[in-house]
């Protein structure tokens, strides 16, 4: 009987909550501190008199979680007495000011969420160098941007920076240069996860060498990344850059980048890319695009490789620990990640040969600490180098 | 007077916790309510009780695994170990004496990982040489029984011998205990003067004569300390238990008496219970080493 | 960098608040792994909210342990204000009014009462008086692995409904290599053997229509034709090949999580960790039934300790309170899978949003009106042991289903009986 009684109870519970199919009058937002009620709506593509649709709902939730401007996202219904429903959407905003550091540029700081406006901007000073130590006013950088502005599909990007003795270090040749350069971009989102982007370049440029030179360029990028969502163990991203010189130098370059993420097991995971580099012509050397940065060839010198065909693959495999080295069984309570990397770049310089493959094998470990993460490598390719990088 | 200190810290850490538990273990307490008196009833319990004698056995047994083979790999590495003019001993010296300083959960956690069944690296091994998988940790049956199965015949239980899963405890017991073993050797081995061997050899012995009647006798110090030492700690054998065999193992068959006695006071709240099982261990230890003591004492050799 | 501007802030916020707070509760709790940074969210989000309130939250071993170290707590008198007691363990400390009767908080709010789903409520009711807040209430579930469903080409989303098709299925499922041994096993009722133990064997005995104790807790009923019968199945599934008999259940954990066993019954309260880790389809469907349709629940609930003063009573209240609300009860359902226990989270938007993006987590909502609470006494970590020693026994062949239920229950009833003169 008690059992029937239950039961009774809990299908009328669930009955009442099958909704009718009745429309969302109005949207109310709660805990809103910066972010602007619109920009809210137009992340989850609110449209006066929606239907009250599961599906659409939590999209809408999705896409409010993956803006990155909130923790936290609850969304509940609250009858009026028409039959209608308003949404309470309650949100916890992120922390949205942030300092930023950047060897090159120098110190800033970062605003994401300018205004409420869902756009991001970022200032820099750069004040000082690091070696040899000598204090000087070295130019600034300030930007714009948006991935998606006031929530629109439209993404739009702005950067003026001018910044004075700038190190350049190539095989052939060290010198400093001062550096002028616009940047303006638009683009759209074709949908949640991919989108383009159209930029206009224009760089100033004076070396000691070469008084000085101007680049105009035209760029285009597609880029098409996964949804964050723990629930899926692969993720395959990809993008495409083509940038083309106009006016008095002409000259084009390229890359294009494949990144595939597979967890195995529990949370240790397979990470492959390839990176393909195209420089055709008379590229300039601040738009030549060489090995560098996170697409590194490790184990070998920077910069070393400007050919005007290269590619680069790199496999990672590695296995999440906790704190106390037992296996981690969620991202929140990894401490270190060991990672096994293997890399091998064609570099297509002159004659066809075996030489072309430079191949390097290295050990990372990823130390997950309350101020960033950071990650000690140790490769060996032509030579023995450590790396360490901070995030 | 400046014993006071030391003797009030003696006094306050040590002797009266040893009465309060010893008072506690003629009542009937579960840590919440108030104490209740109950005369000999936990003894009486403790020695009417299967569990406990079982227990016992098993400790027993864990014993007899682990010292014998303790002092023969420790003798048998300091003899390896003794040459100095061999290059790396001292690296060598160091990875033998590794194992002790490994924190036991850590070193029992690893053995967990060896002789698990599914993901373990042994059954890797002896899948891998085309052998059956074996249970290691979830095998009840002891394995002189298991030798005796293949006659059909069945022992009695106390002549089963350790299950399984005890074996594996009992080689981690052991690959503890050796590196200390060794350095205790190498020390005893080192302050043999080099004078006994050269008369031996003048006398025309062998290297084994001059190992059993050299070398063995002047290290029974050695043995007799590690004999005391090993004993009473293997009778206090837990944490590598409570890692491995978390619930007492397949049957219980892990379950030695200090484990029964922590399930007791701490699963169960037979605080009473668990004290007078404590007060039964410690007497036990303390008459094996006075035998010890008495009986074995005569038969070593100071220098 | 980010990050560590909002470590920065954290330690001045929390710097303020150590100085500023009027009340600082202390709260132990027994969340480790992956319950326990979804835990830590909520007790940070709750200090952030309430700027007089600063709650510490310690983990403090699992549940026994828990109840182990409050019991030392109460002799040394450094107990905390509030602690997350297993449902089973509230009685060890109600006995001796160690825990606050919440009678006076619920009648001054008594919306609260009336809004967590009745059969929850029950298990912190003792003696007629509330002690406790439900807070992460499981029940147990059929874990099943979709993808060797769809290679055996039976139907994923058609999950068995009673014993005999379940056996039917892990017979197909059980797979045996060329040489004869098994390589994938259909099923693995595993049962645990320390902390919660005999949870998994409970609802067979139900399901075939048995109980394990009497209504007035007097005498163990387990030597009765019902539950002899359910471990007379269960050791059947070992002895027909389906079920792997030499393996514990941590190592039966391991095969399943590495696809070798097919199907097995495991705790709601671990789908989300499932969903994150494992690299095939998980499927979760309520225990297949027998004469009776039944599951098992269990879980944790929140309680304070009677001792403490009473500005920081009402200060933990309100904690307690805010921790099982609508919405950090849908929160802590979405990231550990404890069913929320709230009816308004029942019918709410959320909760829909919620299916959409894991539906296994449904299952475990609906399983609800068929949960029933574990037995519990005073000395249920002992009686426990004894049972879950019996069906080993059985397991491995040592003793007979009747005679290892006889032998349990004479034992039981001598510590029944032993209770009743205390």
């Amino acid at each position: 009987m008690k059992k029937v009684i239950l039961s009774l109870i809990f299908i009328f519970l669930f009955s009442l909550s099958i909704f009718a199919a009745n429309s969302i009058v109005s949207v109310q937002v709660q805990g809103n501190t910066c972010t602007k009620k619109f920009v809210i709506l137009n992340l989850m593509n609110y449209k006066k008199g929606m239907k009250v649709d599961i599906d659409k709902l939590a999209a809408a939730q999705t896409a409010l979680e993956s803006s990155g401007l909130f923790s936290n996202v609850y969304m509940s219904l609250k009858a009026t007495s028409n039959d209608n429903y308003v949404l309470v959407v309650s949100v916890e905003e992120k922390n949205h000011i942030s300092p930023l550091f950047d060897l090159e540029k120098g110190i800033g700081v970062e605003e994401s969420d300018l205004f409420g406006f869902e756009i991001k901007a970022k200032a820099f000073l750069r004040c000082f160098r690091f070696s040899p130590f000598e204090l000087f006013l070295g130019g600034y950088s300030i930007g714009l941007s948006s991935r998606r502005a006031f929530g629109t599909p439209f993404s739009f990007e702005l950067q003026r920076s001018e910044l004075k003795k700038l190190p350049w270090t190539a095989p052939n040749s060290n010198f400093q240069y001062n550096l002028l350069r616009t940047t303006t971009g638009m683009g759209y989102m074709l949908n949640e996860n991919a989108g383009i982007m159209i930029r206009y370049v224009y760089e100033d440029i004076s070396t000691p060498t070469t008084t000085h030179f101007t680049v105009n360029a035209l760029s285009l990028e597609i880029r098409v990344y996964p949804v964050q969502n723990e629930n899926n163990r692969n993720y395959t991203w990809w993008e495409l850059y083509v940038e083309h010189g106009m006016n008095n130098i002409n000259y084009t370059v390229g890359t294009a980048n494949v990144e595939f993420y597979h967890r195995i097991i529990g949370q240790i995971y397979f990470r492959s890319r390839l990176y393909g580099v195209l420089n055709y012509g008379n590229v300039p050397f601040t738009r030549k695009i060489y090995f560098g940065d996170t697409y590194n060839l490790k184990g070998y010198d920077t910069r070393e490789f400007g050919a005007p065909l290269m590619l680069l693959s790199t496999l990672r495999i590695g296995m999440p620990l906790t704190s106390t080295f037992g296996i981690s069984k969620s991202p929140e309570l990894t401490t270190y990640t060991p990672e096994l990397i293997s890399q091998l770049a064609f570099v297509k310089r002159g004659n066809f040969g075996l030489e072309s493959f430079k191949p390097s094998i290295g050990l990372g470990l990823k130390i997950n600490t309350p101020f960033g993460n950071f990650e000690p490598e140790i490769f060996y390719g032509k030579k023995l180098e450590l790396y360490l990088e901070m995030k | 007077m400046f014993i006071t200190p030391t003797g009030l810290i003696i006094t306050v850490f040590v002797f009266f916790p040893l009465v309060y538990a010893f008072i506690m273990s003629f009542h009937s307490w579960n840590m919440s309510s108030a104490p209740m008196y109950v005369g000999l009833k936990n003894y009486i319990m403790a020695l009417e009780s299967v569990s406990f004698w079982n227990s016992m056995l098993y400790t027993v047994y864990y014993v007899l695994g682990v010292l014998p083979f303790s002092l023969i790999f420790g003798l048998f590495f300091a003899l390896l170990l003794k040459d100095n003019d061999m290059r790396g001993t001292s690296i060598y010296r160091m990875i033998y004496f590794m194992p002790v300083v490994t924190s036991p959960i850590a070193a029992a956690m690893g053995f967990n990982w060896i002789f698990e069944n599914q993901m373990g690296i042994a059954n890797h091994l002896i899948e891998k040489l085309g052998g059956q998988p074996v249970s290691w940790l979830s095998t009840p049956t002891g394995i002189l029984q298991m030798l005796f199965n293949h006659f059909n015949v069945v022992l009695p239980k106390i002549l089963q011998g350790p299950s399984l899963t005890m074996c594996v405890i009992i080689l981690l017991g052991i690959w503890q205990n050796v590196g200390y073993a060794t350095v205790v050797y190498l020390a005893g081995l080192q302050s043999i003067s080099d004078t006994y061997y050269e008369a031996a050899s003048l006398d025309g012995a062998t290297n084994w004569k001059k190992f059993w009647h050299i070398t063995l006798p002047l290290l029974s110090p050695s043995t007799f300390f590690l004999l005391i030492m090993f004993t009473i700690a293997s009778f206090q054998v837990f944490g590598p238990i409570q890692i491995m065999t978390p619930a007492g193992g397949p049957l219980n068959t892990t379950s030695v008496i200090v484990f029964y006695l922590y399930r007791q006071a701490f699963s169960y709240y037979n605080m009473g219970y668990a004290m007078a099982i404590a007060f039964l261990l410690m007497g036990l230890i303390l008459a094996i080493t006075v035998f010890q003591f008495r009986f074995l004492e005569r038969r070593v050799n100071y220098e | 960098m980010k990050r560590s501007f909002l470590v920065l802030f954290m330690i001045i916020l929390l710097v303020t608040t150590l100085t500023f707070a009027n009340v600082t509760l202390v709260f132990w709790h027994s969340m480790s792994d992956y319950q326990k940074p979804a835990l830590d969210r909520l007790v940070s989000e709750f200090n952030a909210t309430h700027p007089n309130i600063h709650v510490v939250a310690i983990y403090e071993g699992n549940y026994d342990q828990t109840v182990t170290k409050l019991k030392a707590a109460f002799l040394s008198g450094n107990t905390p204000d509030v602690v997350q007691l297993n449902i089973e363990h509230l009685r060890i400390f109600t006995a001796n009014h160690q825990l606050l009767d919440l009678s006076k908080f619920i009648s001054e709010d008594p919306s609260v009462k009336s809004d967590f789903i009745n059969s929850f409520w029950k298990t912190v009711v003792i003696n007629g008086k509330p002690y406790a807040l439900p807070f992460n209430i499981s029940c147990l579930m059929l874990f099943y692995n979709k993808d060797l469903f769809r290679k055996a080409g039976l139907d994923p989303n058609k999950p068995p409904k009673t014993w005999k098709e379940m056996e039917k299925i892990a017979k197909k499922l059980t797979i045996r290599a060329p040489n004869g041994r098994i390589i994938q096993y259909g099923l693995f009722w595993g049962v645990s053997g320390e902390d919660t133990a005999f949870y998994q064997f409970e609802p067979l005995i139900w399901q075939n229509g048995g109980r394990i104790f009497n209504s007035s807790m007097t005498k163990c009923l387990v030597d009765q034709p019902p539950a002899v019968g359910a471990l007379k199945t269960w050791k059947s599934w070992f002895k027909e090949g389906i079920s792997p008999a030499n393996m514990n259940l941590q190592e039966g954990i391991q095969a399943f999580m590495m696809g070798k066993i097919a199907m097995g019954p495991m705790t709601s309260g671990g789908i989300r960790y499932a969903l994150d880790n494992l690299p095939w389809d998980l499927g979760v469907a309520m225990l297949p039934s027998h004469k009776a349709t039944v599951t098992t629940l269990g879980g944790g609930s929140l309680a304070i300790l009677s001792n403490v003063s009473p500005k920081k009573q009402k200060a933990a209240w309100e904690f307690i309170k805010w921790m099982t609300n609508t919405k950090n009860t849908l929160y802590w359902y979405e990231n550990t899978g404890y069913l929320p226990v709230r009816k308004s989270a029942l019918n709410s938007l959320q909760i829909k949003i919620i299916w959409k993006r894991f539906p296994q987590l449904k299952p475990a909502v609906e399983a609800i009106p068929y949960a029933r609470p574990r037995p519990v006494n005073v000395d249920i970590i002992e009686i426990r042991h004894i049972l879950f020693n019996a069906i080993e026994e059985v397991r491995h062949g040592i003793k007979t289903p009747e005679e290892a239920f006889k032998d349990a229950a004479q034992k039981i009833d001598k510590i029944l009986k032993s209770e009743e003169t205390k």
